[in-house]
């Protein structure tokens, strides 16, 4: 590996990549022309790439909705290097499940991630840092608790940190093309590095356990639930920021949704008091329901909710169980199929306590 | 127009009013939404009871009818020709069975009757959501092609042969086309040739035939699968050993055995083992007993010198003649031995049999000659028809039927048939009895100058919904999906597709619905279900 030392190291060899033809394009996050935030942008011109951020300090849209867009049902054939975090790569391995994604003439660059702080503080200039690093204190809680913000699931991963030499890992066949390609060669010794990720990752298991065991008692129940959700305003934009959730239209969206005034009001007889509007508890378990085995805790859903609910750290709790009940970790494996759209006939029978 | 919906409530006999308080349930069920008439009737699948519903579909100007009775498996049809005659929409009929559910159920008469009332409700509830849907017809191709020519094949052909059809009939053996059906009426033999693409739906299938590199192109409203089974071999058994000399296969045709005789000691021991394969195929072939003890009966007549023996598991000979031929075999001498072959092995000029005991103990015979009776396979050709047709193969690899009871003759893909051995192990007997059984279903279901009704509650694709993700396309069991890759939406193909409502759980974005069973009418039923 050479150049600097964090992902910015990433840049020159994305632009001799584009030089070589060894890809069409690139897609990756880049300064904003203010300078005063990221968006994904996909770039042919190797000379654009000196406004580029492989890491920015903040989530703006996540890279598996950029590359959704990009590349959905066949895309035009382009052959793109897209560089984003561990679980906005793991979000665009699910979309490829679920075919809004095609990853055929994709190379996914991932790397080690630090975090990004909270968008709303970002967006207010509360919270403006121009990078983070593995100590940082002012990330989000879902990232204080992402214990795969080092897991290398691109097809070419970079391992780096304070101390560490920068490692350049490829995942598979075609991330050891790429380097091929480029001239480059994997780097063999990563042993300081994987012992330093699994530190990290083993710190941030435990913070997880401790913090969603926390919010499991506290969530208790569907009163309790609730109450996390008092705030709610029904506003739906964690749905539409949701990497995963990708149908057109929502079903909670959908008329067919809405009970009639005459239902409600028979209902409000019925149960002596309803809360208005009554679909608030039904959307964040519908969407539970949907999704929860999909969620890759990328935290878009927290940073957009107005009203700051702790939605993702609600996703992560619930996913973190359902998904075990599954033995699936969404996005980390591109072979497995999601366990909503396998049929077995014989699954989870007996021992539903144990596994989740 | 405003709902007019007629409850008509059956006693059925004293089936249901035993059980079911009906006249509290009337005050109950005049109180839902757009009824405008609640009668109980004695018996309302009977003659009286159809006319006195067809009445009171005209005199009361009913748009919508729920008729609480029995399971709609029994009478739906039956009230769905009542709504016609009534001049109804029949899909705007709902049944609500309160027999199997409500009356059947329970011994307490309360709790019959406040779920017999609920389900009403529920009914009608979701029957006023129901649109009149067309009932849809299209022209039927009669012709047939069947694919091979074995006992069952054979037999399809003779009965269905005539003027009022054509069939098609295709052997990959080349012989065929000199064989017994040759020149018979509209019969048109095709050896040598094979299936390689079958496309569109019932009543008007187009089919490609391949010979090397011919290609012919021919129409037909069905297809018969006919293509037989096979035994198993000695290397595919695997059992150790089974290489050596002294060993074969029971034949098809006994003489074969004969040159395997020659040269044995003058009164040769000659050992049957059954179940041979059994445990590798996990499955009892059923034929084979029956076939091994005609065996050794032909050869204990002809060479009366041989000591037959035999090493088996289960004796399985049902029928009239079965037991007969057992005890034929017990009185000529046969030596039966309970055992597990577990190996072959050469022992001089002989060979040994290691088998296990019922007690885990193990034993061994020595025989001169191994006669070794066959578990029955599918033929491989099967599982590559079943790939071009869009079947199901069962695990076994056999041809699945449609439905073990209800369509023995079907196969998971509406008007391809399955015939004989290629659904699974049967002898001649019950091959020629699949061949008529499943030729006068065809001509039942296929009348030459005949349309066929399609399915009317079909299922179709929101297109503003659909992702085109095309998980549907997987659970389809009847290759009614298709993925539209302008409109990047996937679309149901109304001629094929029957309402079985696979796609609609399978999508994630709720794009998919089946007509008469809508999100809204389910949601609907289950809230006045509930409620």
């Amino acid at each position: 590996m050479t150049g600097g030392m964090g992902p910015q190291a990433l840049v020159p060899l994305l632009e001799r990549a584009l030089q070589k033809g060894t890809c069409d394009a690139v897609l990756l996050p880049m300064r904003t022309p203010r300078n005063d935030s990221y968006a994904f942008v996909l770039v042919r011109d190797p000379l654009l790439l000196q406004r580029s951020d492989p890491l920015p300090p903040v989530q703006t849209v996540t890279g598996g909705r950029a590359l959704s867009s990009l590349t959905r049902h066949g895309g035009g054939g382009l052959r793109i290097l897209a560089v984003m975090r561990p679980c906005e790569t793991r979000g665009a391995i699910e979309l490829a499940k679920l075919g809004q994604v095609d990853l055929k003439d994709v190379t996914l660059i991932t790397m080690d991630c630090p975090g990004t702080v909270p968008l709303p503080m970002f967006a207010r200039g509360e919270l403006h840092p121009s990078g983070i690093d593995f100590s940082d204190q002012s990330i989000r809680p879902i990232c204080q608790i992402c214990d795969l913000s080092c897991a290398a699931v691109g097809d070419l991963h970079l391992g780096w940190g304070e101390g560490l030499a920068p490692v350049l890992l490829p995942g598979n066949e075609r991330g050891s093309k790429v380097l091929q390609d480029l001239g480059l060669k994997a780097d063999h010794d990563a042993s300081e590095w994987s012992a330093a990720a699994g530190r990290r990752a083993q710190a941030r298991r435990e913070e997880r356990e401790v913090r969603l065991g926390q919010l499991r008692t506290s969530t208790s129940g569907l009163d309790n639930l609730m109450v996390h959700l008092d705030s709610c305003i029904n506003c739906h934009n964690c749905m539409r920021v949701c990497p995963v959730c990708y149908c057109r239209v929502c079903t909670f969206d959908l008329k067919r949704q809405e009970r009639s005034a005459n239902e409600v009001l028979d209902l409000a007889k019925t149960r002596g008091h309803l809360r208005m509007p009554m679909d608030t508890l039904m959307f964040h378990l519908g969407r539970m329901n949907h999704m929860s085995l999909n969620c890759v805790s990328c935290g878009a859903c927290e940073d957009a909710c107005p009203a700051g609910v702790p939605i993702a750290q609600v996703f992560a709790m619930v996913s973190d169980r359902t998904q075990r009940a599954f033995g699936y970790r969404a996005g980390m494996d591109r072979k497995q199929r999601p366990p909503l759209i396998t049929f077995l006939e014989e699954e989870l029978e007996g021992e539903d306590e144990q596994r989740c | 127009m405003k709902a007019r919906v007629g409850i008509y409530v059956c006693e059925c006999g004293n089936n249901i009013s035993d059980q079911v308080d009906i006249a509290a349930l009337i005050p109950i069920l005049e109180d839902a939404p757009g009824v405008v008439k609640v009668m109980p009737f004695r018996l309302l699948c009977s003659k009286e009871g159809q006319d006195f519903l067809e009445a009171e579909i005209r005199q009361e100007g009913l748009t919508h009818l729920v008729v609480a009775a029995c399971s709609p498996r029994q009478h739906l049809t039956t009230f769905m020709e009542v709504s016609k005659r009534g001049g109804l929409n029949p899909y705007l009929l709902q049944m609500a069975n309160i027999r199997e559910q409500c009356a059947w159920v329970t011994l307490d008469r309360k709790e019959a009757t406040e779920k017999a009332a609920r389900m009403i409700r529920a009914a009608t509830a979701r029957v006023v959501r129901q649109a009149p849907l067309p009932e849809r017809e299209v022209a039927a191709n009669p012709d047939l092609l069947i694919i091979g020519v074995g006992i069952s094949g054979a037999a399809m052909v003779r009965t269905l042969a005539g003027p009022e059809r054509r069939l098609y009939v295709v052997d990959r053996d080349v012989a065929v086309t000199e064989g017994p059906l040759s020149g018979m009426e509209g019969v048109e033999l095709y050896g040598g040739w094979q299936l390689e693409a079958v496309r569109g739906f019932f009543g008007n299938f187009e089919v490609t035939l391949s010979s090397g590199d011919s290609k012919k192109e021919i129409k037909v409203g069905a297809v018969a699968i006919c293509s037989g089974s096979r035994t198993m071999t000695l290397q595919e058994m695997d059992y150790p050993g089974w290489e050596d000399p002294g060993v074969v296969l029971l034949p098809p045709d006994l003489e074969a055995l004969m040159p395997h005789l020659e040269g044995l000691p003058e009164r040769p021991k000659v050992l049957f083992v059954h179940c041979a394969g059994r445990e590798k195929v996990g499955y009892c072939s059923g034929t084979c007993c029956l076939r091994s003890f005609r065996a050794m009966r032909w050869l204990a007549e002809k060479v009366p010198a041989a000591q037959l023996a035999c090493l088996y598991q289960d004796i399985c000979v049902p029928g009239r003649k079965g037991e007969k031929e057992y005890q034929g075999i017990l009185g000529a001498g046969v030596r039966m031995t309970w055992g597990r072959l577990t190996g072959l092995s050469s022992q001089g000029r002989r060979t040994a049999v290691s088998f296990l005991r019922e007690d885990g103990s193990s034993g061994q015979e020595t025989a001169d000659l191994v006669v070794m009776v066959p578990a029955t396979v599918p033929d491989p050709g099967a599982k590559v028809l079943m790939d071009i047709i869009g079947a199901d193969a069962g695990s076994t690899g056999f041809v699945e039927e449609g439905h073990p009871m209800l369509e023995p003759m079907a196969t998971s893909v509406r008007g391809i048939y399955v015939a004989g051995s290629a659904s699974g192990p049967r002898n001649a007997e019950a091959s020629m009895l699949s061949a008529s059984a499943a030729a006068a279903q065809i001509d039942a279901e296929l009348r030459p100058g005949e349309t066929l009704r399609l399915e009317a509650q079909t299922s179709q694709v929101c297109e503003a919904l659909c992702t085109g993700c095309r998980n549907c396309l997987n659970v389809c069991t009847y290759g009614a999906i298709v993925y539209d890759p302008v409109a990047q939406t996937c679309q149901v193909n109304e001629a094929i597709c029957r309402g079985c409502g696979n796609c609609v759980a399978a999508c994630p974005s709720g794009a998919i619905s089946v007509k008469g069973a809508t999100y809204q009418q389910i949601l609907q039923e289950i809230r006045e279900a509930v409620r």
